[in-house]
């Protein structure tokens, strides 16, 4: 159990260090709020009054108890564009995003698993090398020109799938309880909008899942060689174990912790990468937002952006940890 | 003579990759219930030759030679695979490195059902399965059977795993017991022990044995005939009680008087000179010739005689040293 607390512990200490980053972040590059809030033909009375109310005058440690202390409460400040209060906008935003993160991280991890199993298992053969070639390419293209390419080609020219947007027009009107459209339409029993959310997610996931995927295979397949290399197979084998009970029995379970690692800390990084895709795909979602932010210059929303991806990431990695830590042999001992 | 029940002849053994012979022209059959050791410097192919002729090798492969298990000859066609379906159930295999060999996320208890769901068909999950487990747990002498089936392997010590690996060997009831080298990696008194649990688990249960060792001292004092690699080659074979009291192959001789033991002082034990000649050397002249004190000319051109697949002594001495059997 204490892992589980240590682990928890950990990742508490994380989110402060990222609050302190992110504070530090607004404090050196907003500039003083309390002239932005007061209007150029402000006075100097009301600058003050202003930053007195804001808590401008107090010491900083004593401004970063308020920051954290807004945070907890969900107030993640006002963007300055949008004049919306930047927790809403992000409420809007993430769903979006985190269906395509989601399905980009599922294709990655449908792709990764088998591929390096099998290219661990028969390393060094033709069928290796054809896989390592495919996975090099993969990894060698920009995302965009993957990108690119996939909307001209197989939206543009065959229309199999749409060029863009997150649902056709004809379902413009849909909503649902979550903001994942995925799941509210399956809540709501809507076949038709599921079916449309999907295929407006493939191209794009896809498109954002090849460089990870890429990463994946390679990842998994250095960790499975290292299983097939251990004594434990050679007596899986002398037990009169085929080949899928050594691979999936053994080997896999093996394996995999050291991978799922990796796929971890992918989940933040994707979301990180979302922007390209989003763009080039005319999708909402956090990336689009924050270049939005970027080039308005709302130094708040890009900040809470920052930190939001931040959280993801950290929560992804504990769940992940987690997860190995269920897996392993410690655990199932303890429990 | 007794039927053989494992025997190889003229057995050459080539890397896949670039078909460069390891193990050349041995031969040597076990008898059952046989204890019979091979021993070999590090290097001398005795661990590619018995992973190989099992089909656990994948870099490597039989480029000749006749292996016969149980009557049966194994076909040239698909080696490998056939020799891997005598696994599990007629052959037993103890890996080499007991902190390794037990698969680190699946509990004790389940790697031993696993066998017996392998060998014998009997269903994973039933009482009786782990009934059976848990009694040959017992039977390797690990404390507190019952306990040990829920656990996991690194809650044990490296002579106890290497116990729980020699239990999935013998939950299987084989025919032949292959070790190999399986207490290098434990102190030396771990080491009699499981060396001493596994002469006596075969003796009861009527298994042949085959031991894999580096220690010539070892394999004397436990198995009944020893078989010596070097470079490779087979050069003796040799009955335990014949060391150190006949005359027995340079090579034998010479690694016997390595050992240290009471009746010899320092002065007594002589290193061999030279450095060891590595698996690979090929069949034309005596691998040990560099280093042999009685070494001739001959030694060195003429091809190392063959065993055949016969029981009893062999000496592949070029000098006929240790063939007076």
């Amino acid at each position: 159990m204490s892992y589980v607390v240590q682990r928890i512990a950990f990742s508490i200490l994380s989110l402060f260090i990222l609050l302190f980053v992110t504070f530090l972040l607004s404090q050196v590059v907003a500039g003083d709020p309390a002239l932005i809030a007061a209007g150029p033909n402000a006075g100097a009375a009301k600058i003050a009054e202003l930053r007195q109310q804001m808590g401008l005058d107090q010491p900083i440690f004593v401004q970063f108890g308020i920051y954290v202390g807004n945070i907890l409460q969900g107030n993640l400040g006002t963007s300055w564009f949008t004049q919306q209060p930047i927790a809403r906008d992000l409420m809007r935003e993430l769903p979006p995003s985190l269906e395509l993160v989601f399905l980009a991280m599922l294709i990655n991890l449908a792709v990764s698993m088998p591929m390096g199993l099998l290219t661990a298992r028969f390393a060094h053969t033709k069928f290796d090398d054809a896989v390592r070639l495919v996975v090099l390419a993969g990894a060698g293209l920009p995302v965009f020109w993957i990108a690119i390419i996939l909307q001209q080609v197989v939206a543009g020219n065959w229309g199999i799938l749409p060029i863009a947007g997150r649902l056709s027009f004809s379902n413009r009107d849909f909503s649902g309880a979550t903001g994942f459209y995925l799941l509210d339409s399956l809540m709501q029993g809507n076949l038709n909008v599921f079916i449309d959310t999907l295929a407006h997610l493939a191209l794009p996931a896809f498109a954002l899942s090849l460089l990870f995927t890429a990463v994946g295979v390679r990842i998994t397949r250095t960790s499975m060689i290292n299983e097939f290399r251990k004594d434990y197979v050679t007596l899986a084998r002398a037990k009169g174990a085929g080949e899928g009970r050594v691979m999936f029995r053994h080997v896999f379970a093996n394996g995999a912790t050291p991978a799922l690692t990796v796929f971890g800390m992918q989940f933040g990084w994707m979301l990180g990468a979302t922007v390209l895709v989003e763009e080039i795909f005319g999708r909402p979602g956090i990336g689009r937002y924050a270049i939005k932010a970027v080039t308005q210059s709302d130094i708040h929303a890009v900040v809470a952006v920052v930190f939001v991806v931040g959280v993801v990431f950290l929560i992804a990695n504990l769940i992940v940890d987690m997860l190995v830590y269920a897996l392993s042999p410690r655990k199932q001992r303890a429990g | 003579m007794t039927e053989a029940l494992f025997a190889m002849d003229d057995v050459t053994v080539a890397l896949r990759s670039n078909g460069r012979k390891m193990v050349t022209g041995v031969g040597l059959s076990v008898k059952p219930g046989e204890a019979f050791g091979v021993v070999g410097e590090s290097g001398s192919g005795k661990t590619l030759l018995t992973r190989t002729v099992f089909g656990l090798q994948d870099d490597a492969e039989l480029v000749s030679g006749r292996v016969r298990f149980d009557g049966q000859l194994l076909p040239e066609q698909g080696y490998a695979r056939a020799a891997r379906k005598l696994l599990g159930g007629r052959i037993g295999f103890v890996p080499q490195d007991p902190f390794s060999s037990l698969n680190p996320t699946m509990r004790v208890g389940k790697q031993i059902t696993e066998a017996l769901y392998l060998a014998r068909g009997m269903p994973m999950g039933a009482q009786r399965t782990k009934a059976r487990a848990i009694e040959v747990l017992g039977e390797v002498g690990i404390p507190e059977p019952e306990l040990a089936f829920n656990q996991f392997p690194d809650q044990f010590s490296g002579g106890m795993r290497q116990r729980i690996v020699f239990a999935i060997a013998l939950a299987q009831e084989p025919k032949l017991l292959i070790a190999d080298e399986p207490t290098t990696a434990l102190d030396a008194i771990t080491q009699r022990r499981v060396i001493e649990l596994m002469l006596g688990r075969c003796r009861s249960h009527g298994m042949a044995l085959i031991l894999i060792s580096h220690n010539l001292e070892l394999l004397r004092q436990s198995v009944d005939r020893i078989a010596v690699l070097y470079g490779g080659q087979l050069h003796n074979i040799t009955h335990a009680d014949d060391i150190g009291s006949r005359t027995v192959h340079p090579y034998t001789e010479a690694l016997f008087e390595c050992i240290p033991s009471k009746e010899k002082t320092l002065a007594d034990i002589r290193a061999i000179p030279g450095e060891p000649v590595g698996a690979g050397f090929g069949t034309k002249g005596c691998a040990f010739a560099s280093r042999c004190r009685y070494a001739e000319p001959i030694c060195r051109e003429t091809q190392l005689p063959l065993n055949g697949d016969q029981p009893g002594r062999f000496s592949a001495c070029l000098l006929g040293r240790g063939a007076d059997a």
